[in-house]
């Protein structure tokens, strides 16, 4: 293994760090442990070589990477499955801030303050460590993790980064013109500064078309884009706005299982203020002159928010965990115990996984549920059945009153197609308070 | 191991009138690992203050009360039959215990916790989330369950509220009634079960401090404690 000392690695980012090192260090672990299990690891010095300051491990170490709705799950449970691991939960960001709900937020139907979760309170209240960091690298044969407060030597590592969008599923190719597109009209689909600049955005939307978008393929959230319609289009009710919300979709009607209950709301609802367009894909954005072009036409919006095809975030792909056959870059790993192929250590959950489930908060949760037993149960040498993540998700599709539709689902064992889907497609007060009361449980369990 | 010591005795005691004659008949009795301790022995009475007969209770309706604490809401249930007698039941750790069965005339009249097992969403005076239906209903593929709308999971109140769906993974925590055949009266003796409560607590304390006064709403309810029908005791009740 080759080893840097260079001032200048210091700076260099993540994926160039990679490109520069890997040609060396992979042939060299190659050739020192014969057969290939497990990526190399590159060189790492400077700040990030220096172990993290973190009180000695006390049993199995567990890093989590990810404080979202797989990781804090994962943090809390894999240490009530067995209190003898000692887990760390790496989190970049200040404070948690949710995607479930967010919608809701939007048209001031709850507060800021629901979304926002502190870190701090979780790790203190289920006895595990919050390190506010990154993860820059993964030596999986030594097994440490680099991250920008220093390395943690691991038992076992999860792995739950989300997801980063692909702006060239929506013909942008320029680094110059994604920057423009993401921070102009941001997708508002990983929680925190895009959420609040869509906010922003109403509250400062006068007149005229404000655009939204539904992405191809596997995205975060699959009935979100509807229901955000339709709170954009009450928002703009309520507060008397010249305006439309259009909506393009690639899909000839919304969410297939929810659908009636969307189209009811568009119909009943938001006739005058919402223009829902099936069958429509966008072949380019054009974020300085605002306008999208599809297959049909080109629209000219005044305000948008544009949410491009998902993709498992960058790091998985970084860490050379991605299967280079997913189109969405998801990860590599056992579609049942969730470990990276050929390594027990080593775990992915949540949105990076390469399961068609949804890529939905609640999903995420109740399968940090299942893989904290299959790690605990793993570290006890034992192994478990799988069970099914479950997806319930609410739909808020009117504001006054509160109304909302819902779904739940698991999935199947062999195809991980939905079954025992569970639909109320008529939307209800009661329906609308249970949105609320949803939410406020998945906290409750992931913190 | 005091704890538990005392927790096995208070169950013992607390549960002795209405399990200990089963005990003869049936096999085996499994006690629980948790049982409240020293468990307040309450009458249930109307809001008159009279005590309720259970032959009494509308079938299938929704009732509530308080048990043990101020602040800790249960439901009250006659179901449409007898309930089998001595259910075995698993707690959240797979620890088995043993579930009595209903009581009354009918067998029918059970009570739970009203705070879910899963992620502890509750039957508050503004909306009550656990409900009991005997129709199938849209949410629950199950008739005569009760249904907690926040996650959609679904106990089987003839059976000691095991889980028959949903995401939570063990039963909500049952009310030992004690059922005097003369006067036709209920008193609660019990809660058995997964102790949930501290993080019940734990979970609400601002909204509870809020609601019933600093540290107030925990206080173990005194001498009777009232049953309302859910309509009443709950602002909204969801339905799912």
């Amino acid at each position: 293994m080759t080893k840097r000392t260079d001032k200048t690695s210091e700076t260099l980012g993540r994926r160039h760090f990679l490109k520069l090192s890997a040609g060396s260090t992979l042939v060299a672990a190659a050739a020192a442990t014969g057969a290939m299990t497990t990526p190399a690891a590159t060189a790492i010095s400077g700040r990030t070589n220096r172990p993290a300051a973190l009180p000695a491990a006390k049993g199995p170490r567990c890093v989590v990477v990810g404080g979202g709705a797989s990781g804090a799950t994962m943090a809390k449970y894999l240490k009530r499955e067995n209190p003898k691991f000692d887990v760390v939960m790496v989190e970049p960001n200040a404070t948690y801030m949710s995607c479930f709900l967010s919608n809701l937020w939007l048209d001031d139907l709850i507060k800021l303050e629901t979304l926002q979760h502190s870190f701090t309170d979780a790790a203190n209240a289920n006895n595990y460590v919050w390190l506010q960091g990154m993860l820059i690298d993964l030596d999986r044969q030594k097994k440490r993790a680099f991250t920008s407060a220093g390395y943690i030597d691991y038992h076992y590592i999860v792995l739950a980064p989300g997801i980063d969008y692909n702006y060239a599923s929506i013909g942008i190719k320029d680094p110059a013109m994604e920057i423009a597109c993401a921070q102009k009209f941001p997708a508002g689909f990983k929680p925190g500064s895009e959420d609040l600049s869509i906010k922003n955005k109403l509250a400062n939307f006068e007149s005229g078309i404000f655009l939204t978008t539904v992405p191809t393929g596997n995205y975060r959230c699959l009935p979100a884009p509807y229901e955000r319609a339709c709170m954009i289009a009450s928002y703009f009710k309520k507060n008397k706005i010249k305006g439309k919300v259009v909506l393009l979709d690639p899909g000839d009607k919304p969410f297939a299982p929810k659908a009636p209950g969307f189209l009811a709301a568009f119909h009943e609802l938001y006739k005058d203020v919402l223009d829902y367009r099936p069958s429509t894909n966008i072949k380019s954005v054009d974020p300085m002159k605002k306008t999208v072009t599809t297959e049909f036409d080109t629209i000219k919006f005044d305000d948008a928010a544009i949410y491009p095809r998902v993709r498992a975030a960058k790091l998985i792909e970084d860490l050379g965990l991605s299967n280079p056959k997913s189109p969405q870059m998801e990860a590599d790993i056992d579609v049942y115990k969730y470990f990276a192929k050929g390594d027990r250590t080593c775990y992915v959950t949540g949105d990076a996984r390469p399961m068609p489930f949804s890529k939905s908060g609640n999903t995420s949760n109740s399968e940090a549920h299942y893989v904290a037993k299959v790690i605990a149960a793993h570290e006890a040498g034992k192994d478990i059945d799988w069970v099914s993540p479950q997806t319930i998700c609410y739909s808020m599709v009117n504001a006054t009153p509160e109304e909302a539709i819902m779904v739940k689902a698991k999935y199947d064992r062999k195809t991980f197609g939905f079954t025992d889907v569970q639909l109320d497609n008529k939307r209800s007060a009661a329906l609308g308070k249970a949105t609320h009361e949803w939410g406020a449980g998945l906290y409750r369990d992931m913190f | 191991m005091d704890n538990s010591n005392v927790n096995r005795r208070g169950f013992v005691k607390a549960c002795s009138a209405v399990a200990a004659l089963a005990a003869a008949s049936a096999g085996r009795l499994v006690q629980p690992a948790f049982a409240l301790a020293d468990a307040p022995k309450l009458k249930l009475v109307d809001k008159a203050g009279k005590p309720i007969k259970a032959s009494a209770l509308e079938v299938h309706a929704n009732y509530l009360f308080m048990y043990p604490y101020v602040s800790t809401p249960c439901l009250l249930l006659r179901l449409g039959a007898a309930t089998p007698r001595n259910v075995e039941c698993k707690d959240a750790k797979k620890a088995a215990y043993t579930w009595p069965g209903g009581v009354g005339k009918d067998g029918a009249v059970v009570a739970y916790s009203a705070i879910c097992s899963h992620a502890f969403s509750y039957d508050s005076k503004q909306t009550s989330f656990l409900t009991y239906s005997k129709a199938r209903t849209q949410v629950s593929s199950h008739s005569r369950a009760i249904t907690c709308c926040a996650h959609a999971s679904i106990f089987d109140p003839a059976a000691g509220a095991k889980v028959v769906g949903g995401p939570a993974t063990f039963p909500l925590a049952a009310v030992q009634l004690a059922y005097q055949t003369d006067s036709d009266e209920l008193i609660a003796t019990g809660l058995v079960g997964t102790a949930l409560i501290d993080e019940f607590f734990k979970a609400y304390r601002g909204e509870l401090n809020a609601q019933y006064g600093r540290g107030a709403y925990r206080a173990v309810v005194e001498g009777q404690t009232t049953v309302l029908p859910m309509q009443e005791y709950s602002k909204n009740v969801v339905q799912c």
